[in-house]
């Protein structure tokens, strides 16, 4: 069921209505565990099954490290963030690996576990269980609340397709608390649902459209001007910036209405002016769960050296865009943006600290070169994500360079 | 605080009430029905050009939707005297104006010749074999006088599988129109909406039919000539013929817009290799053509005649600028001739493809006008002759 559709929102109708009728505390989070589980039936039935494991096994080892004492928790907390990846190797693989036929997919009846899709949001209930496990062991969350609690936030339905990636302690108090929804709560909702709406369907759709179209192998032509080419990637990336931010706004929306703040996931990041900005502004709850598990885990490991920093910066960029896809073009575009973090916090750290160079940078002009080349580098490195390999996108660059030298 | 911002805050705290929401929305459904109500006659407009072929679907990049379902939403004796054209961007004529394209210059010809039928172009840009399917299917209900299906060879040489696309809402859509005799035979062949993909369905037709908005979204957002990237070509040729930008700007590389194809390759500017006619094999592709199959099946069991037409292939392009290889010129020969023999043994009726000019394409296989024009008439000409004129063209319930 996809997030824009007519059935998608009379289920959310259907949940919203029920949500408030039944009692507050337990029964809206057994509600939401149970709309969750027929709302992963809509589209396979099987993934309904496989994220109940995913969310109890993860219940039952985060139990495990909480009745450790701290300084013996190293090996539970090892199971408990290698088991979500090994589910989500296994189902993301599962039809590669099973050798099933894909042309004849539509064949399988529908009882039959169809290997070919895997279940929907898996790399976010990955993300989001490794957090929980993570915040026991470095003592940011002191111990993991009832199955029902577990399973609401690892299920929650809203935030399974595209995030935005949520903090166990700051979820979980939230649900079921309210005792009834009140004009403000339905207003700041439907509003940012409308905007949303705008954003996706009157903004982002017509964008896309066009740029896609632009961004076809066969618009990279030999001999073919930069001037589609270039239009087509600047819009692709605010295609994907207004699309992005327009389903994270039905996302809080929606999750208003039922008395749930959720992450935000975009704040204006085309006002970045240097690229540790950005990430601060661009898909925020992924890049801070990068940040928070990944980036200060190894920063802190490799504290002495002076490397440290951007090295964990470097490896976070190459997850983030392995996260994405185990593809070329995915290690291209966290290759870059890692080297071109890294580079900035070396420069942060060393050069800008000279009197002269911090004297410069404060200045107008040079916070505007900054802006411009941050917006410009950024939307460049998207031609990883509007092409759809990494020979093509290398097309695109040759042909624009081509172009632009005269050719 | 002062105590006018108290006052202000104390007013922003009481803002929202439930009097105050029902106000807002009753304010909105307003907005929206005086909304729909200045769209009629846009929509008046577009059926008009949907039954004369000029109507073309929305860009098909899987963002809009397409205009396909306008087949289900007319009067069925209108319907039922029209010929539906299936096929791919070649049938569908992006860059030509939309009286110039295949379907719309069908029509044209049909009337010339003293019978006039409605003419729609049912084709998607990226079209392939699978595309007739839904449309065949949702003949079951809402029956045509004749269908005409493209069959463009390299679709048909075998090849690496590649997994099956998903079916858009709009397949759906016309999927949900087929009889019960054509849904076993959508069955058999593995095409069966889940039961999620049928409620959105059918949620989605209660919406079009009320919504006038939604229904014309699709063709409201862009043109169905990709105006935006045709604007740009055009705006840069201008610049570049009243000396603002530098001359090479003139010339076209990826033939948007309407040139002959030895007009728009000049100098340097060469076609790239996707527009390479690839035969890997000199074999038929047994998927594909149970595509094709399986779309003749449907369309007879609603008792709609179906007549598939190959299209002129470019090979004098692909020779100018050495595209394909000698091995591929001798297996689309041999590719033809297995496909017409195979054709012909299971009773599918297909018309030769026609020597078209050289003026006649834009590119390896879309026409220019001329080209539309030459192959309207041939389309015409076998259609009535093989149909035995004006009979076989009546509606299915008065043959």
């Amino acid at each position: 069921m996809q997030l824009l559709s007519w059935s998608y929102a009379a289920f959310f109708v259907l949940v919203f209505s029920l949500y408030w009728i039944v009692p507050e505390g337990r029964a809206r989070k057994a509600l939401l565990v149970a709309a969750t589980l027929v709302w992963f039936c809509f589209g396979v039935w099987w993934h309904a099954v496989a994220a109940t494991l995913m969310g109890t096994t993860s219940y039952w080892t985060a139990r495990w490290i909480a009745s450790r004492p701290p300084e013996r928790r190293g090996v539970p907390t090892l199971v408990g963030v290698s088991l979500p990846v090994c589910y989500f190797l296994f189902f993301r693989h599962l039809a590669q690996w099973s050798g099933f036929d894909l042309q004849h997919a539509d064949l399988l009846p529908w009882w039959v576990p169809n290997p070919v899709f895997a279940p929907v949001g898996l790399s976010f209930i990955m993300f989001e269980t490794i957090a929980i496990q993570a915040d026991l062991y470095f003592g940011k969350l002191e111990r993991p609340g009832s199955w029902w609690s577990h399973m609401v936030f690892t299920l929650y339905f809203p935030t399974r397709l595209i995030g935005p990636l949520r903090r166990y302690q700051s979820f979980v108090p939230q649900v079921g608390v309210q005792p009834r929804p009140t004009p403000e709560m339905i207003a700041r909702g439907l509003s940012r649902v409308g905007v949303g709406l705008l954003k996706k369907v009157v903004i982002a759709n017509p964008i896309g459209t066009f740029a896609l179209f632009n961004m076809r192998p066969e618009m990279m032509l030999e001999g073919a001007s930069a001037v589609p080419l270039l239009l087509g990637l600047y819009g692709y990336w605010f295609f994907l910036y207004f699309d992005f931010a327009g389903y994270s706004d039905i996302v809080i929306g929606t999750s208003r209405l039922l008395g749930i703040e959720v992450p935000e996931n975009f704040n204006s990041p085309f006002r970045a002016t240097n690229v540790s900005e950005y990430w601060q502004r661009w898909h925020m709850s992924l890049s801070f769960w990068v940040r928070d598990y990944i980036y200060t885990p190894v920063a802190i490991a490799w504290r002495r050296s002076s490397w440290g920093a951007p090295g964990g910066a470097f490896l976070s960029m190459v997850v983030l865009g392995l996260w994405h896809g185990v593809e070329l073009r995915y290690v291209a575009f966290g290759v870059f943006h890692g080297t071109w973090l890294a580079g900035y916090m070396l420069y942060r750290d060393r050069l800008r600290r000279r009197p002269g160079v911090k004297r410069l940078a404060s200045r107008p002009i040079t916070r505007a070169v900054g802006w411009a080349t941050t917006l410009n580098l950024a939307i460049l490195s998207h031609v990883f994500y509007a092409t759809p390999s990494f020979d093509v996108a290398m097309l695109w660059v040759r042909t624009v360079l081509h172009a632009l030298a005269g050719g | 605080m002062s105590e006018r911002n108290a006052r202000a805050a104390t007013l922003a705290g009481s803002a929202w009430t439930w009097s105050r929401l029902a106000r807002l929305a009753g304010l909105m459904l307003l907005m929206f029905a005086v909304a729909d109500l200045a769209l009629a006659p846009l929509e008046r407009r577009m059926e008009e050009e949907a039954w004369s072929g000029q109507l073309q679907n929305a860009p098909g990049l899987g963002i809009a939707d397409a205009t396909r379902f306008m087949l289900l939403g007319t009067s069925a004796l209108r319907r039922e005297t029209a010929v539906a054209v299936v096929g791919s961007s070649v049938t569908f004529g992006p860059g030509l104006a939309p009286g110039e394209t295949l379907p719309a210059q069908l029509a044209s010809w049909l009337a010339a010749a003293g019978h006039p039928r409605p003419v729609f172009n049912c084709a998607q840009p990226g079209g392939d074999p699978r595309t007739a399917v839904p449309v065949a299917a949702a003949l079951g209900t809402h029956p045509v006088s004749l269908l005409l299906v493209e069959v463009l060879l390299p679709y048909y040489a075998e090849h690496k599988p590649a997994p099956v696309p998903p079916l858009s809402s709009d397949d759906i859509v016309l999927l949900e129109a087929a009889s019960p005799a054509q849904r076993e035979i959508l069955a058999r062949a593995g095409i069966h909406p889940t039961a999620s993909e049928r409620i959105e369905a059918a949620m989605g037709s209660q919406v079009r039919s009320t919504w006038r908005l939604y229904r014309l979204r699709g063709s409201v957002w862009w043109d169905p000539a990709f105006t935006p990237t045709y604007l740009i070509w055009s705006l840069r040729r201008e610049l570049a013929t009243s000396g603002l930008l530098p001359k090479r700007f003139h010339g076209q590389s990826t033939n948007v817009g309407r040139l002959p194809w030895r007009e728009a390759y000049v100098g340097d500017q060469r076609p790239g290799v996707n527009q390479r006619f690839d035969f890997p094999s000199d074999r038929l592709s047994s998927d594909d053509y149970s595509e094709l199959r399986l779309t003749a099946e449907l369309a007879r069991s609603a008792g709609v005649p179906v007549v598939f037409f190959e299209l002129p292939l470019n090979l004098a392009f692909q020779r100018a600028f050495h595209l394909m290889s000698e091995d591929d010129y001798a297996h689309l020969d041999q590719l033809r001739s297995s496909l017409a023999e195979r054709m012909e043994r299971e009773g599918l009726d297909m018309i030769p493809a026609p020597t078209l000019p050289d003026d006649g394409f834009l590119d390896r296989a879309h026409l220019t006008p001329l080209g539309a024009r030459i192959l309207a008439k041939h389309l015409g000409e076998a259609v009535l002759q093989r149909l035995s004129g004006q009979e076989a063209l009546d509606p299915p319930g008065q043959r």
